[in-house]
């Protein structure tokens, strides 16, 4: 009976080990045409972004999760993971935090609302915060977020993930230096894995 | 390394019997048979490369730094040929001309084996999208298998000559014809296989018409006015027609081919 129970256990272990993982999880780069170190707008749930940061690229990293989407109480944080261009170095970490009010959303697939919709970052309720080294909030001169395009993906007729596709572009101050991002897109596939419901805690 | 190794071989072997030939040979040469017809069978692979199918994810690519793209997909083309050829020899026997009618199949897939357990053997395919749903099904692989009835024209010269071999080599070129294609796609998940024509109507069929030219060489056995037998390397055939299959595209070809031909005037 143990013989069996142990065979058993093996059998399940080489089995679960072997799972393969969805690719729909990776980041897939497709070079923007014009900007070949910016990925190019796409709508195919790719995982990545890039904005053209003065002279510089902020882009997704393979080493982060591009996307992490934070709900708190009335709030939606979307928090752009990746490269902090002006620091070469191993673990060169940066991240741009936009948080705004919206309480109709509640899971990841309430995310299709966002179809065609913009957030003006000079709103009042609107917060954008840049993560280099230490984290500030950017006083926001100009700028949006535009979701071009909020789509349901059925994998073999099963659904899967939302697909959030975009583009952005802000004007701030910094050390009351005005910059300016340009040129952002973005497109995300969003499952309940980088939702993060924080109402509450 | 292998065939490099015996067409080495073949080429040492040959021009040693040419060079014995040379000098004990004080007969006068045979006159030119003129007419020989002939059956032809081989093989030729291709380099093959990705088409951008606007509805395939590119979730078989991948780039390293940004800098270099590698595919995950394994694509492959590969012919099969037979034909029946007529081939005149001319220039005391030192140009051969040969043309006739073949038939081929060109094999075309797009598939997935990553060979890593962190990858899966699939990759997908966007059959629908429309307002705000997408629906991509996961393929684990597409084939294309082609008919074609081709001409093959090809001038050899054979500048080593003996009584009993002679080392040539040829340009040629061949012009297809597409009879048909059957297509099939392998679905990752079996129970989307209902799905098959919708997918497979994503694609376009191949051209019809289809043509390669190149350069080979070769070794034939045989005396002069009896029965030959030819080994051929097709050592670099470029493609007139890189858009002619519509799954994949190719740019050179490599292969071999064995014929057999026999004198018709004696």
């Amino acid at each position: 009976m143990k013989n069996i129970l142990f065979i058993f256990t093996i059998s399940l272990l080489i089995v679960t080990g072997c799972s393969k993982e969805s690719e729909l999880n990776d980041s897939i780069y497709i070079p923007d045409s014009d900007y070949s170190n910016l990925p190019a707008y796409t709508e195919w749930g790719y995982n990545t972004f890039g904005v053209i940061w003065e002279r510089k690229y902020f882009t997704y990293s393979t080493d982060e999760i591009p996307l992490k989407i934070i709900k708190n109480d009335s709030t939606i944080s979307l928090l752009f993971q990746g490269y902090n261009p002006y620091d070469y170095s191993y673990g060169n970490y940066m991240a741009l935090k936009f948080t705004f009010i919206d309480s109709e959303i509640n899971e990841y697939t309430d995310l299709l609302s966002y179809n065609d919709h913009i957030i003006n970052f000079i709103d009042e309720d609107v917060k954008v915060e840049m993560t280099l080294g230490d984290t500030e909030e950017l006083q926001i001169l100009d700028g949006e977020i535009h979701f071009k395009r909020a789509q349901k993906l059925f994998v073999d007729d099963e659904e899967e993930q939302i697909i959030l596709s975009g583009t952005f572009s802000l004007k701030f101050l910094q050390n009351s230096v005005p910059e300016s991002m340009t040129n952002g897109r973005f497109d995300f596939g969003i499952n309940d894995d980088i939702f993060y419901d924080l109402s509450g805690k | 390394m292998r065939k490099n190794t015996i067409l080495i071989l073949m080429l040492f072997f040959g021009t040693c019997i040419s060079a014995q030939s040379i000098s004990t040979d004080h007969e006068p040469e045979i006159s030119v048979p003129g007419l020989y017809i002939g059956i032809e069978s081989g093989i030729k692979t291709f380099n093959t490369f990705e088409k951008e199918h606007e509805f395939i994810r590119e979730s078989a690519s991948y780039y390293y730094g940004y800098s270099y793209r590698y595919s995950a997909l394994s694509l492959m083309s590969l012919s099969y040929y037979a034909s029946i050829n007529a081939e005149y020899r001319m220039l005391d026997n030192h140009l051969w001309v040969s043309g006739g009618i073949s038939y081929s199949t060109m094999n075309a897939s797009i598939a997935k084996y990553s060979g890593s357990d962190s990858h899966p053997d699939y990759f997908y395919v966007l059959l629908n999208q429309q307002d705000n749903e997408s629906y991509y099904y996961r393929i684990s692989e597409l084939r294309f298998l082609s008919h074609y009835i081709g001409i093959p024209l090809d001038f050899n010269f054979a500048p080593i000559t003996s009584k009993y071999f002679q080392l040539y080599g040829k340009i040629g070129m061949d012009l297809n014809f597409r009879v048909n294609t059957n297509k099939r796609a392998t679905f990752y998940n079996e129970e989307m296989n209902s799905y098959e024509p919708e997918v497979l109507a994503l694609f376009e069929d191949p051209q019809n018409f289809y043509a390669l030219a190149g350069f080979g060489g070769g070794l034939q056995i045989g005396q002069k006015n009896k029965p030959n037998i030819r080994f051929e390397m097709d050592l670099l055939s470029f493609v007139l027609t890189p858009d002619a299959l519509s799954l994949v595209e190719q740019n050179v070809a490599f292969g071999g081919n064995i014929s057999f031909l026999i004198p018709l005037n004696k």
